[in-house]
């Protein structure tokens, strides 16, 4: 049979069903973030009154040729006031996915938001409330209200990230010009120089006159979190902000961000694939693997009562220095393909701990202290035996 | 900045001087009996060639000597006519070339400038649209109008329109520069200048515009997908603020350099429109001499455009310069 | 298995075998095609030029009513109609004389079930004569394109490959080539071949214009592959290619080719609808292929002297013209179609 043949291919009637389903699906979707939509359709209450951000059942999805792509899959997390929250895993996880769902920027049409909700809660300027939306049910039209005032975002290529054509001064003062109202040239220019000395630029005046391309990756990537600071947003997400730096020079910008955490008022959403820098950041820590939060806690829960077997390996993969000439541990295997996942633990090819039941359905999320959670079935089973 | 310049014109001088190697060698591959032959159907043609014109265009370009050092020596010869604008004197008009060319220069730059802009007008934001609604229904319009304006042959198309529109419609004069059976002055003069440029006009712009909205589309996809559009995004700007602003001025960049590339096409004349229309601009002109065999004139004509995309290449990497804030001079 | 599921989401899995085993990809080739076939215009492309190749390569063999330079000389009668108007005594007579003509070709007919397409102003069946141009105009822009990019890659790959010296001498003459003047630089041409001494026959002038063309328009390709093999030369593959030893023919052939020959087949397939367009250009000006010979461009030169024609016989040229643009578009719509399938980033 032709499907035997080339096993391992799509054959040409799968590949034109997926492009016609991803069709339907695209524009139904599509049709939903272009609507017209009232307050009241996205305006929401938070869970928790404490937290800043709850990210609930979210699904990212991206229609690609070859099928669906799960890149987010389920994943809820929360994010509590004026805290760090480091989210950890390796490339192709989700988690910059995540993040990029929370600003609504994921790249249209293939990319999708197709379930779950993320709930924000912001402070309205023109009411002095507070107010819960939820952002994944917003339409378009109304997300600019939220990005760079509310939440902002510092990404991963400070080289790429800045327009090449405009001075670091006109990008600056271009946020405070978008969200406030009745600001001048002065006025935006006074903040710009402002947050360029908070994020320690030596020279703001002349930093605030070059080019990008006269700055260097280092300098750039201070220029990114000045830009993310001057609205004073709630939130912060900083996507792998130390990643295209190198080493003496991803030390200083964290320095900067641990320094940052205490002048403003608002949280930081981490996103690293770099345990160290979570380990100095983080409050709290979010593990994610394939597209699904497998465990998270406390800093301190999730390095010295690490849980789920990825986690406990991650760990041991991560050099030290009393670590004495032995070979570093690494997680064998693979992660899976994103397309066409199976419903059963995605770790469990390459896990050491695992056991029959794991061939099962993908295991719940357990709570093993207030603020602990942990999906597998090694701890599922335990409190089964223990209730 | 002034040395860059300088090296840059040190450049040019040296392609020009290839250029010119080329031309002068394919104008050395014409018999010279067969050049005789030309003048004489010239002067059978109610022309005269001037003994004199004949012998200058032999003593210019040192025909006859065919050893290797008459023609190295022939080249240089005329080469240093060269320098001094010389271009030798037309077989047909009996004036120089130089004088011949500049005569007519003014109606081909004036056609080539009056489409140059409607095309930049016009092929700029419909590139825009569809580079910003990729896969859209705008983007398939503007990529079959692409397509068609690449396609089209322009002797073709400009004979369709000549058709319709002046022979079928009437509605404009079918070729020439003005109507010769009526005196005009002034606005009335300006009027009827209209009408007879509007087909040719209009043909150039619908067959030029393609490569030119497709040059943009591209340039603003790439654009589009950049880092710093999404930075423009997260920071809260409006998507038609993010293309107006951000993604415009940097598709801006080619788009300008490519203005610089564009001066050839403004003086050499549109040689297959100006012959459909039958425009007394410089590219039927030199149509006409080659039919003809004006032979100092096809040359000079050659020259001037080769002088002329040199100028264009130089110019283009001024403005590059000029428009790119990373490009630095050394 | 008619019933076979297409629904890969629910698609049953091969639970023992390890999680990327399960994943279904699309082959490369497949994806290519898949891309290829899913732009409309690309089909429309591909059966405009498949269609064209046929009309001229198979269409003489089986419409064999006449040939190419085959006059029509079944005769046609012409009348003329001359007024002359007197006054005699103050009243005015009119005279209408009609003469009538017997001619020996049947020009200018129009279309019928004899001549499907009419003739034109000599005699000539139009619609044979599409077919012979269609001939030569594919003929020429294809031995161009070949010429073109033989010279391109030879060039471009010597340097790139081997950079320095040769790498700047080529360049440098890229830089000079690139300025030369097309059609004007071929009408030079084309006054020299008109030389009795060279003695070239008016059917070979196309082939020799063309073929002069091409010498002047490889940069384009040879700045094409140089550019690339100087990008590939960097690579990490190419980087361990040398540290293993590989001699430099099976580098050049085994890793820096085949990752060329995509941009080179789109390029290819594009300067095939631009040669096509030189070739009408050239013949229109009746630098190309002369009388009696056909070619597209020829055809629709008649009306350049003849304005009646171009307003009465629109069966004589606009055809010709439908041909060009048909072939053109056609190449251009394949290019097109090949440079999206071809190109890993233009993922939809």
């Amino acid at each position: 049979m032709a499907e035997k043949k080339n096993k391992g291919y799509l054959s040409g009637r799968e590949i034109r069903a997926i492009a016609k389903a991803n069709a339907k699906e695209i524009k139904r979707l599509e049709a939903y973030k272009n609507r017209k939509a009232d307050e009241s359709e996205f305006i929401t209450e938070m869970k928790n009154d404490a937290n800043i951000l709850e990210i609930d059942g979210l699904h990212t999805y991206f229609f690609t040729e070859q099928g669906v792509v799960k890149a987010v899959n389920g994943v809820s997390y929360e994010v509590p006031k004026n805290a760090t929250v480091g989210v950890v895993g390796e490339s192709g996880c989700g988690k910059s996915v995540t993040s990029m769902s929370v600003m609504r920027l994921i790249q249209g049409p293939q990319g999708q938001i197709c379930e779950g909700s993320i709930r924000f809660k912001f402070h309205d300027d023109e009411t002095g409330e507070d107010k819960v939306y939820d952002i994944a049910k917003m339409p378009q039209s109304e997300i600019y209200r939220l990005r760079g005032k509310q939440i902002s975002m510092i990404f991963q290529e400070p080289m790429t990230s800045l327009n090449p054509v405009f001075t670091i001064g006109e990008q600056l003062d271009e946020v405070t010009f978008i969200h406030t109202k009745g600001a001048t040239k002065e006025s935006a220019k006074a903040r710009s120089l402002e947050m360029l000395e908070l994020v320690g630029i030596a020279m703001p005046e002349r930093v605030y006159k070059s080019f990008p391309h006269e700055l260097s990756g280092g300098m750039r990537q201070r220029v990114m979190i000045a830009m993310s600071l001057i609205c004073n947003p709630r939130l912060i997400i900083a996507d792998e902000p130390t990643t295209a730096l190198d080493v003496t020079i991803q030390a200083q910008i964290l320095d900067l961000l641990r320094d940052l955490k205490t002048k403003i008022d608002g949280s930081i959403l981490l996103i690293t694939h770099d345990l160290g820098v979570i380990a100095e950041m983080a409050d709290y820590v979010v593990v994610m693997y394939a597209g699904r939060v497998i465990e998270r806690g406390t800093a301190d829960e999730i390095f010295h009562d690490p849980r789920h077997p990825y986690t406990k390996g991650l760990q041991k993969s991560k050099p030290t220095l009393d670590s004495d000439g032995e070979t570093l541990f690494n997680i064998p295997g693979n992660v899976p393909n994103p397309v066409n996942m199976p419903n059963h633990c995605y770790f469990k090819e390459r896990c050491h701990e695992c056991r029959a039941c794991c061939s099962g359905e993908y295991p719940k999320m357990v709570q093993v202290s207030p603020t602990h959670f942990v999906a597998c079935h090694l701890y599922s089973e335990e409190v089964s035996d223990n209730g | 900045m002034l040395k860059y310049i300088i090296k840059r014109l040190v450049f040019a001088v040296l392609i020009l001087l290839g250029v010119s190697m080329i031309i002068y060698f394919l104008v050395r591959l014409m018999p010279v009996d067969f050049i005789q032959d030309k003048i004489n159907a010239i002067n059978q043609g109610g022309a005269t060639v001037s003994e004199e014109t004949v012998n200058a265009m032999y003593e210019m370009y040192g025909l006859g000597d065919n050893s290797f050092m008459g023609i190295l020596g022939g080249y240089f010869k005329w080469l240093g006519a060269l320098f001094t604008f010389d271009l030798g004197t037309s077989f047909v008009y009996g004036i120089p070339v130089a004088q011949v060319i500049f005569e007519h220069m003014g109606i081909s730059f004036a056609i080539a400038l009056i489409a140059t802009v409607f095309e930049f007008m016009i092929a700029i934001p419909l590139g825009i649209t569809a580079a910003t609604h990729q896969y859209g229904f705008r983007d398939y319009v503007v990529t079959i109008l692409v397509m068609i304006g690449i396609s089209l042959p322009s002797f073709f198309f400009g004979n369709m329109l000549k058709d319709f529109f002046a022979l079928k419609l009437g509605w404009f004069p079918p070729s020439g520069l003005v109507d010769a059976t009526v005196t005009n002055t002034g606005l009335s003069l300006l009027w009827d200048y209209v009408k007879h440029m509007f087909i040719p006009i209009l043909t150039i712009i619908i067959l030029s515009i393609g490569a030119r909205m497709r040059m943009t589309r591209t340039n603003m996809l790439e654009v589009m997908n950049s880092d710093y559009i999404r930075t423009a995004r997260a920071k809260g700007l409006r998507e038609r603020a993010v293309i107006n602003k951000h993604a415009f001025r940097n598709t801006l960049i080619p788009l300008v350099t490519s203005l610089a590339g564009l001066l050839p096409s403004l003086f050499s004349g549109a040689i297959i429109t100006e012959q459909v229309f039958d425009l007394p601009g410089i590219g039927n002109i030199a149509l006409d001499a080659m039919n003809r065999g004006d032979i100092p004139f096809i040359m000079g004509y050659n020259m001037f455009l080769a002088v002329l995309s040199v100028l264009g290449i130089l110019l283009a990497d001024l403005m590059y310069a000029v428009v790119d804030p990373r490009v630095k001079i050394e | 298995m008619e019933e076979k599921k297409i629904n890969v989401a629910e698609e049953s899995h091969d639970t023992e075998a390890p999680l990327d085993k399960n994943v279904r990809l699309m082959s490369p080739t497949r994806m290519v095609v898949r891309r290829f076939f899913r732009s409309r215009l690309s089909i429309v492309g591909l059966i405009m030029v498949i269609g064209l190749f046929i009309f001229s390569f198979a269409g003489p063999l089986v419409y064999t009513a006449w040939g190419e330079i085959e006059l029509d000389e079944s005769g046609k009668t012409e009348y003329a109609t001359a007024v002359t108007t007197y006054t005699v005594d103050g009243v005015e007579y009119t005279v209408r004389q009609t003469t009538e003509k017997s001619l020996k070709d049947n020009f200018l007919a129009p279309p019928s079930s004899e001549h499907i397409l009419g003739t034109d102003n000599e005699g000539y069946d139009i619609f044979v004569r599409l077919m012979y141009g269609g001939r030569i105009s594919l003929t020429v822009s294809f031995l161009a394109v070949f010429l073109i990019t033989a010279l391109g890659v030879v060039l471009g790959g010597i340097a790139g490959y081997f950079g320095g010296v040769v790498d700047n001498v080529i360049m440098r003459v890229c830089d000079v080539l690139i300025c030369l003047p097309g059609i004007p630089i071929l009408l030079i041409i084309s006054t020299a071949l008109d030389a009795p001494e060279y003695g070239v026959p008016a059917e070979y002038r196309i082939y020799l214009l063309m073929a002069f063309l091409s010498l002047i328009s490889w940069p384009g390709t040879a700045r094409l592959v140089r550019g690339q093999i100087l990008s590939l030369r960097e690579q990490e593959y190419m980087v361990a290619a040398e540290a293993m030893g590989y001699s430099a023919s099976r580098k050049i052939f085994k890793h820096l080719i085949p990752n060329v020959m995509p941009q080179l087949i789109v390029q290819m397939s594009l300067s095939l609808g631009s040669m096509i367009l030189y070739e009408a250009t050239l013949s229109y000006l009746n630098l190309g292929v002369k009388a009696p010979y056909a070619a597209w461009g020829t055809m629709i030169n008649i009306i350049s002297t003849n304005q009646d024609i171009l307003q009465h016989h629109l069966n004589v040229w606009v055809p010709a013209g439908v041909c060009i643009v048909i072939a053109v578009l056609g190449f251009n719509f394949v290019g097109d179609g090949l440079r999206d399938a071809l190109d890993p980033k233009s993922r939809r």
